[in-house]
């Protein structure tokens, strides 16, 4: 009977046992290092870490008996990651402090970087989602010759090092197509939030193309030819039948795709340079008041940056976007 | 009904143009760049107090590949991008399993955390990296057993890249184990498999083309990241060679920095060529691993 579970213990309480075992185990390794951080390390801490060793692998012989180790060991390494993030997070936040936190975010420097992130982000990700929508459709629904290298190349921007699209933008709107564009528009990239505008939509173009995709993915053809063949034409079928079914969808990219832009900073850094008040978007100014010594500035406006990309990533899955397609 | 068919070609050749935009443009973003490679005329190389002797500069591309520099970097950025890929699919595989298979309470809050990292800005990833390592107790432990993360070779630039690469692959290994059809595992389990056996015979086989598009995609994100090594790790080419452990110089990477970071280094002293050399570089690198990430067919998740 290779396969059956032991018998001599039933298996719920069995699983409370490995539970208890292995919460025992972790409390009692974090007590060892804690004291070790502390600088109590010797005898007593080694003692704690070989009881917390012992009473982890006791969970593991008593899982292995029930035939239950590989779930544990894959629900262990998700909460592994969780606890690893929320230290993370935390750590800055302790390092911040309450009253420290008060400081920062009451002053005017910060909300103005908000603001500038949240409105050049805004229209970033308006023209990339103009853009980005045709675009997803057409890799959706239409047929390509050469298809790998088309996707390829459409998601090569965000796959080479941020800093090397950076550099690369330099000789993109020094050579003739793109310069008269920019020239015809009157556009000044360097130093300006233009120029920030600029290189979020040239870096999140991709992500937006390939988000639509996914959502337009998702809608059923059926009803388009069911729509086609009660005679609506194709971009009224697109408009009335395609593009309210993939709505959520198109909705929970566009959530994404504001994200994305909202945390660009290595092209930014190359290409536009920094300059108060007019690219310091938050991600930028991070590294800015980083190099500056401002360590309560950098502190306070990362946080910020965590809650914009939980409070997005949470929005997002509220619409109905499934996180790990996004 | 011309009217409707004339519309339907219009609205397709729209689509059609749209994407040859992008894709063009995509192209000239890294074609319009190949003249930064060869050195203009009238460069100057006077500066004797530079922090480079002038051999290198005022060929094409900074003749980087006869650097014994760039090499050891690209040593380096190899050997720890793919520890950080093994070690994300280490712990990734295991826990994107956990999260489309077993019940954990919580797991919308935790699909929100995790995802967030994606979307997390690289000096924010990095700033607290600093911060968790070099405040509070996890100082002291590496103050007290005689180990440092931050601004090191070996823990310092995976774990830097690290934070990255796992979301991505968290991402991409998620998508790989929705995609298998669930009654198989069933099947599997109702004629006796347990589970580790269902998952290695029947999961992990279904699963193994999203799996290995996963890992690549974790490698090249990996061997893309920059501002988390900048801030993390910082440079390594003006350490003394002393300072490095034995095995980096056993394996030819002392004094050499992560590509991205020693990219962005050479273009900001001035040594435009070299930098351009080193983008062209990481840019055949990305485009290669992303064609072999379609090839293999990793669907249902961006990248």
């Amino acid at each position: 009977m290779k396969n059956a579970p032991d018998p001599s213990l039933p298996r719920r309480r069995a699983k409370t046992w490995a539970i208890g075992l292995a919460g025992t185990g972790f409390v009692l390794l974090l007590l060892a290092a804690l004291r070790v951080a502390a600088g109590e390390g010797g005898v007593g801490a080694t003692r704690l870490a070989v009881l917390g060793v012992g009473s982890g692998a006791g969970a593991a012989v008593l899982l292995y008996r029930q035939h239950m180790l590989w779930p544990a060991i894959c629900v262990s390494a998700t909460l592994g990651i969780l606890a690893t993030y929320l230290v993370f997070v935390g750590s800055t936040a302790v390092y911040l402090g309450w009253s420290d936190a008060a400081y920062f975010f009451g002053q005017e420097r910060l909300w103005a970087r908000v603001w500038l992130t949240v409105w050049t982000a805004t229209i970033s990700t308006g023209l990339s989602v103009i853009l980005g929508i045709p675009v997803g459709y057409a890799l959706s629904r239409l047929r390509f010759p050469v298809p790998r290298l088309i996707a390829t190349l459409i998601d090569l921007p965000v796959m080479v090092p941020a800093a090397a699209i950076g550099a690369l933008l330099f000789g993109f709107v020094r050579t003739p197509p793109v310069r008269n564009v920019l020239d015809a528009m009157g556009l000044e990239l360097a130093h300006s939030a233009t120029g920030v505008i600029f290189v979020q939509f040239v870096v999140t173009i991709a992500f937006a193309a390939r988000l639509m995709k996914a959502s337009f993915d998702a809608v059923n053809p059926r009803f388009e030819q069911v729509s086609r063949s009660l005679g609506a034409s194709l971009p009224a079928t697109f408009l009335h039948v395609t593009l309210p079914l993939a709505k959520r969808g198109v909705m929970a990219s566009l959530i994404v795709v504001w994200a994305r832009a909202a945390a660009e900073w290595e092209a930014l850094m190359l290409f536009v340079g920094g300059t108060e008040k007019q690219t310091d978007v938050l991600p930028f100014a991070i590294y800015l008041d980083w190099n500056g010594g401002m360590m309560g500035w950098c502190v306070s406006m990362s946080l910020v940056c965590v809650l914009l990309a939980v409070a997005t990533m949470g929005a997002m899955r509220l619409i109905g976007g499934r996180s790990y397609v996004w | 009904m011309s009217g409707s068919r004339a519309r339907a070609h219009l609205f397709i050749a729209l689509c059609y143009a749209c994407t040859l935009v992008v894709v063009l443009s995509s192209c000239w973003l890294f074609l319009s760049n190949v003249d930064q490679l060869v050195p203009a005329e009238t460069v100057q190389t006077t500066d004797t107090e530079s922090w480079r002797t002038e051999t290198l500069s005022r060929r094409f591309a900074g003749g980087f590949w006869e650097d014994p520099a760039f090499w050891r970097s690209m040593n380096l950025s190899v050997f720890t991008a793919t520890l950080t890929a093994l070690l994300a699919a280490l712990i990734g595989i295991p826990a994107a399993y956990a999260l489309t298979h077993y019940r954990i309470p919580g797991r919308g809050i935790i699909d929100v955390l995790f995802s967030s990292v994606i979307v997390l800005p690289a000096s924010a990833v990095g700033l607290c990296l600093i911060i968790m390592f070099q405040y509070g107790p996890l100082h002291g432990l590496q103050e007290n057993l005689g180990f440092q993360v931050p601004h090191t070779l070996l823990p310092g630039l995976v774990v830097a890249q690290l934070v990255l690469a796992l979301a991505m692959g968290l991402s991409a290994w998620r998508a790989a184990f929705a995609g298998v059809n669930p009654r198989f595992e069933h099947v599997a389990r109702s004629l006796g498999s347990s589970r580790w056996r269902t998952f290695w015979t029947v999961s992990l086989p279904s699963a193994k083309s999203g799996l290995i598009a996963g890992f690549i995609l974790a490698w090249v994100r990996a061997l893309a990241e920059f501002g988390a090594v900048l801030i993390f790790c910082g440079t390594f080419r003006e350490l003394p060679v002393s300072r490095f452990p034995g095995w980096a110089k056993d394996l030819q990477m002392q004094q050499a920095d992560y590509l991205s970071v020693g990219m962005w280094v050479e273009i900001e002293f001035g040594n435009i060529e070299y930098g351009f050399g080193i983008a062209f570089a990481l840019v055949l690198i990305s485009a290669v691993s992303v064609y072999a990430i379609h090839r293999i067919g990793g669907k249902g998740y961006v990248w």
